[in-house]
Formats: structure tokens, sequence, C-alpha cells
């Protein structure tokens, strides 16, 4: 329901040379940095990987999600969707479905429920989806 | 004294959300659905780029398509975001630069208010003055759940607006901060991630106790994961602490004369359109009916945080709410 109900697509993974493109939408209802990012969590059938396996593809690069700290001026704008990609050396083919299992973590940089301690919003989502 | 409706469309989350409205659709449908005449937003959901790389053009077509509704502009909500690097809190200079070009930027949009957030200590506040005075916007600091009217933040804000005595610095209360009951919704969707009945009974005790949202909180985490409760309905239920106040709604007339803009926030209406099951809008509303001047007021659904597009329409609930508005201020 709601914004979880947003943040996976039908058509969220896409095979790759090297594994899955993952397209991620926000689960929340306004724009944050990256730098927001705290953790993520991705399983596509039964192979779990986590945010050390996990890369943001952003502007050319491919980050790792513990670059991303710094970037605060790089915004997740609310209305699009970021690539993460996860290798796999043996991907499962286009066309073929596969449940798909994203877990983010993200800082809410300005609801602030205890000293020095931001709310931290995690959201679980699940879906069956067909490859791109 | 009058209450002027309108709408935030930060109400409509959830069909922003899908794609299915560009910023000028969204506002012809406010305007066929005659939601206004108040009409808010929040920068950091409307505009790709805000505040400082919002294309001129997506401005202009903002602009045009408010003026085709015959809208009025009425608080562009900005956001304090001092904690967007995770080790480096901002410090005082840092949130007065962040802030300074969205609140620049509405003035420049013609948004005579700005919807500040609690996170703005005194000296950013005695900062943003002089700014604000420059741009002709009137900072409405929110006072939001958890926060209210006689909260610690937000009595340090009353001192420091009392000493500077600005008609640029007010407050835009959020009937968050005093309702009545924990929104149905909200039970049903921590029902439906698994949480018991015995496990609702106790966090509707929990979020009546006394003691701070944190401390609340973590008692009703420590008693479910006693009682065996799933995990992720007490992580989620961290939410109900923060979104849900209860301060009484008469505390409300200490604000009301700095009072620049109101958030008429609601989860539902009931069947008739004349009262609203967790919050109390005929108490609420008596009180900012003692105003001596007009006020407006976005009527603010946050009811996507538990409900699909597809399950309920925004533009319906912010219809609703209107009748029972109109309903209620008729009778005083």
């Amino acid at each position: 329901m709601t914004l979880e109900a947003n943040v996976i697509r039908d058509d969220a993974v896409s095979r790759t040379s090297e594994g899955y493109d993952v397209a991620v939408h926000i689960a929340w209802y306004r724009s944050l940095p990256l730098s927001c990012i705290e953790n993520i969590n991705i399983t596509l059938g039964d192979k779990s990987f986590t945010c050390e396996d996990v890369k943001l593809k952003w502007e050319g690069d491919l980050l790792p999600l513990s670059a991303l700290a710094d970037r605060t001026e790089d915004w997740w704008f609310v209305q699009d969707a970021l690539t993460f990609h996860v290798p796999d050396a043996s991907p499962v083919n286009a066309g073929e479905k596969t449940k798909l299992a994203v877990s983010l973590a993200t800082r809410i940089p300005y609801i602030i429920i205890g000293p020095n301690f931001p709310l931290v919003q995690r959201t679980d989502v699940e879906k069956e989806v067909t490859v791109q | 004294m009058s209450i002027q409706l309108g709408v935030t469309i930060y109400s409509m989350t959830n069909e922003w959300l899908s794609g299915q409205y560009t910023l000028p659709s969204l506002i012809d449908e406010v305007g066929k659905r005659k939601l206004g005449p108040g009409l808010e937003m929040i920068g950091f959901q409307s505009l790709r780029g805000f505040p400082s790389k919002v294309d001129k053009k997506d401005i202009r077509d903002f602009l045009n398509a408010v003026e085709r509704n015959e809208l009025q502009l009425t608080s562009l909500a900005g956001n304090a975001d001092i904690a967007t690097h995770p080790k480096a809190w901002m410090d005082t200079d840092q949130s007065v630069e962040f802030m300074r070009p969205q609140i620049e930027l509405a003035g420049e949009m013609g948004f005579p208010v700005m919807r500040i957030q609690i996170g703005l200590t005194p000296e950013v506040l005695e900062k943003l003055e002089p700014i604000a005075r420059k741009a002709n916007v009137k900072l409405g600091m929110e006072i939001h759940a958890p926060e209210g009217p006689n909260t610690p933040k937000v009595m340090a804000t009353r001192e420091v607006y009392e000493r500077i005595d600005s008609e640029y610095l007010g407050f835009v209360p959020d009937f968050s901060s005093s309702m009545r009951a924990i929104a149905p919704g909200m039970i049903d969707k921590l029902k439906l991630a698994g949480l018991s009945e015995a496990g609702v009974a106790s966090l509707t005790a929990h979020w009546k106790s006394d003691g701070t949202p944190m401390e609340r909180y973590m008692a009703f985490a420590e008693t479910a994961k006693a009682a065996g409760e799933p995990e992720l309905p007490i992580a989620q239920a961290r939410l109900i602490f923060t979104m849900f106040g209860r301060q009484k709604p008469e505390d409300w007339k200490e604000l009301l004369d700095r009072t620049v803009h109101i958030h008429g926030k609601f989860y539902e209406v009931n069947d008739d359109n004349t009262d609203s099951p967790s919050i109390d809008y005929a108490a609420i509303l008596k009180v900012f009916a003692q105003a001596d001047r007009e006020i407006s007021m976005s009527s603010e659904w946050e009811g996507h945080a538990f409900w699909d597009a597809d399950e309920v329409s925004a533009f319906d609930m912010v219809e609703k709410h209107h009748k029972m508005c109109r309903h209620i201020i008729s009778q005083y």
C-alpha cells in the first residue's frame, strides 16, 4: 500500500551482461539527497544482495553505497527511479518471472525524533516481476 | 474573521508519485474540482531542481496554471534538512544558507508564506528574518506532531518571536499535533502487516500514555517484542508516535496572533461530511474562528500514508473535507 506501493513497478528488473539493473522509486513523499540513503538490500529469486554488493548507477558512474554519505547535492527526485546494479554471474533470462524484494532505509533529514536521532524510514516491499 | 479554504497538493501525493499528472495538469484538476481558492505545495515534492535549479519554464507553466484556474498562492512549504549528511549536521550558518534560496524562490513565485520547520533554531530564525523581509515572504514555522503549541522547542521559538517581534515570523499550526485518536487507516495497515488485536490495544494504550514520543514508542516496542508481535509492524508503528500528537485543541489559542497559515490535516471524514473521527475539527476550528482576520487553511489529506490512489481519491477526500469545514464554520 501507499508509499510502499510506489517503490517497485512491474518492469523494475532488467537483465544486463553482468547481472541486473533494478529500478527503485523513493519511499517518501518528497525528493531527498542521495546522502539520505542509509541502506538497501535486494533479493532476486533466492539470491540476496546486501549494500556491499549493490551499486548505484548515477550519471554514468557506479557508486558503492558507502560513497553516498557525501552526496548531499545530488537529488533523488520524487518522480524518478534510481537504478541499482546487482551483480549476478547467472541471471535469469529476460521474459522470465522472478521474485523481487527490496528493503530500503532512508534517513528523513528534517524529522528529528530524539537527541541527535533522525527518523530512518524502513520500507520492505516484495513483488513478482517479469525480467526485461 | 474567516477561514479561507484551499488545498495543499501534498494531499495528492499518491497521484503525483504515480506519474499520472504533470504539475500543471494537477493544478488544472484542483481548479476543475473547485478545491481552492488557496493553493499550497511543497517545493521538494513538486519542483524538480528545487530550490536553486528549477527550470524557469516549469515555474512559468505552474504560474499559468494557477492563473487560469483562478487559484491563490498561499504557502510554499520549505524543508529544514539539518541531517542531510549522516555525520555532519548543519550548523547555524549552513542552515541559513540552505533556507535562503527556498525563501527567495517563494518570493519570486509570489507565495506570501513559506512553511518552515521546527529544526530551525532561534539563532537561525534570527538570521532568516531579514532574508524573509527582503523577499516579502512570511515564515510560518509548522507546528506539527510530535510538537505542539507548548512543547519545549516551540516555546523556544515563541520566545525568539516575542523578542524579534516581526510580522515575517509566524506559525503554521498543523492539526496533527492535536489528535483525539490514532487514524483508523493506520491501525488497519499495521494489522495487515501482522499486528494482533492485543498488539493494537497495547499500541493505543502506549500512544495515550505519558512521556516523550520516543519513550512511548520504545515502551510499546519492548512490550510488543516480548509478546511475539512481528518485527515489521513494530518498526512501522514508530511513525504513529511522530505523526499523531495529543495536544489540547484549545492550546492553539496561544499561537493565534502569529498564525500566518493553517494546515487542516485530516485522515478521514464521516459519511455525512460533518466530522472527522481522529481529529476534533469542531473544537479546533472554534479556536481559529476567534481570529480578527482572514487566515488561509490548506486541506491536507495524509491518508496516502496508508491508502493507495486506486483505493481512495485524494481529490474526493479534499472535496469532503471542504464540505465538513463549511458545515462546521457555519455553526459558529
